[in-house]
């Protein structure tokens, strides 16, 4: 199996992530392959004791240190001090690491109040990140790989009950309500059409 | 009912009710949520820490309260409105599963483990052009455009209503108490002889409920209809009857 060490390889030197449709086409494999091969470096990093990971955030992937050697990368990189994050931030970072991608009424939702300075903040931060896929005529945001590297995490699916809290019934119960209360009224063919 | 203790800070009206509930030992359910609705009502009224933008998402909250409270002493109660959208206690659950993730999340963020991308390899900066894709277009300009504007138009524009400006039974509490204290007696159509519409009879009637049940004053009604005479409880309490909230 030559297409792991290949893409390992690729993503040492390219220093930045792809996702797996470009890898796919870079490589002229299969997509099936690609993703059986990123998953069988993943596991091959793990076991073998290696400084390195791969981080996954959404269907890109990256290539980074291991939270293990933090402190040794330390002295060769520069390390910003981390800002402690205030308790509005950290509710809202959560809720998007494990639910994400969300728009911003969808967040609001399982937080109970409005949350446009907040997501302007992390976003200022570079702890998310808005895309323009639209749902609900709304931009959503998810975690970004600095939001990652930040905890070492190799990919969101690695923090505590990730499956548990994503999958939650009442989670998808309130997500669900607020689709159909959101939902905008049929235009009225009586009314004026106001868009002359 | 006075409250007992303080909540010192709150991120939000689910935060503020999630602390509520747990200052009081309970578990979350539709009781323990109608047990602490007075309490919510009366930091949403005293708070000084609520900011204006975040205020109508603390009354959308209190008002699912105050109508769980008033469903558990009137069983038949059914609002279609008020049934709409999310029931409080799965969204106030689903809160608290993701206020209890944030807390390992912030344990992580504290300790210090931390993964580096490769850093990047340094590049010899080209002078800055205009370099655009080769399928750019003033067409796909015009589009992106367009795209820009249509983000900017509120998704459903808000219908616009006027509030009427209605007397709150806190205040015909205070004139009702003051009248009282002045005349010593007066009977219930006397006092609501000055009201100017159906809403501030309402009010006065509240507010002479709440006096009664707060045992400042007693009253008497002969018959049906009759109008009720009104004087100072006996034993009335010295302290100002609007220090005491209510719902």
């Amino acid at each position: 199996m030559t297409l792991d060490r290949n893409l390992e390889a690729m993503l040492f030197a390219a220093a930045k992530p792809f996702t797996v449709a470009r890898l796919t086409q870079m490589l002229d494999a299969e997509k099936d392959d690609v993703q059986i091969a990123l998953d069988a470096l993943a596991e091959r990093l793990n076991v073998s004791g290696s400084g390195l990971q791969l981080q996954k955030n959404g269907s890109e992937y990256e290539l980074v240190t291991r939270p293990e050697c933090a402190d040794a990368v330390a002295k060769v990189v520069n390390v910003e001090a981390q800002a402690e994050l205030s308790r509005a931030s950290l509710e809202a970072l959560t809720i998007l690491a494990y639910r994400g991608p969300l728009t911003r009424p969808e967040l609001e939702q399982i937080r109970g109040v409005q949350s446009s300075i907040i997501l302007r903040n992390l976003l200022l931060r570079g702890l998310i990140e808005q895309s323009e896929d639209m749902r609900l005529g709304q931009p959503v945001y998810s975690v970004t790989f600095d939001f990652l590297n930040h905890l070492g995490l190799s990919g969101v699916e690695a923090l505590p009950d990730f499956e548990k809290l994503r999958g939650h019934s009442s989670v998808v119960d309130v997500l669900k309500q607020l689709e159909s209360t959101s939902t905008p009224p049929p235009a009225d063919p009586q009314a004026p059409n106001l868009h002359v | 009912m006075p409250v007992t203790f303080r909540v010192e800070h709150f991120e939000g009206p689910l935060d503020l009710l999630l602390q509520l509930v747990e200052q009081e030992k309970l578990d979350i359910s539709q009781v323990s949520l109608a047990t602490v609705a007075d309490q919510f009502v009366e930091y949403v009224h005293q708070s000084t820490e609520i900011k204006l933008e975040e205020l109508a998402d603390f009354l959308v909250i209190a008002s699912k309260l105050v109508y769980l409270k008033s469903k558990l002493l009137l069983p038949d109660l059914h609002v279609e409105d008020m049934e709409e959208g999310p029931d409080l206690e799965t969204q106030l659950r689903t809160y608290k599963s993701f206020v209890d993730a944030s807390r390992a999340l912030d344990e992580l963020w504290k300790s210090g483990a931390r993964s580096f991308p490769r850093a990047k390899p340094a590049v010899i900066r080209a002078q800055a052009s205009f370099q655009p894709p080769k399928d750019f277009t003033t067409d796909l300009m015009r589009e992106l455009m367009l795209r820009v504007i249509s983000r900017l138009v509120p998704l459903q524009s808000l219908p616009q209503a006027m509030i009427e400006r209605v007397v709150t039974v806190q205040e015909k509490i205070g004139q009702l108490y003051s009248h009282i204290r002045e005349k010593a007696k007066a009977t219930f159509r006397t006092f609501v002889g000055t009201a100017n519409s159906k809403q501030e009879t309402v009010a006065s009637f509240l507010a002479l409920l709440e006096l009664v049940k707060q045992r400042f004053l007693v009253v008497e009604q002969g018959t049906l209809f009759e109008d009720i005479a009104i004087e100072a409880h006996p034993e009335a309490p010295q302290n100002n009857p609007l220090s005491e909230s209510f719902v």
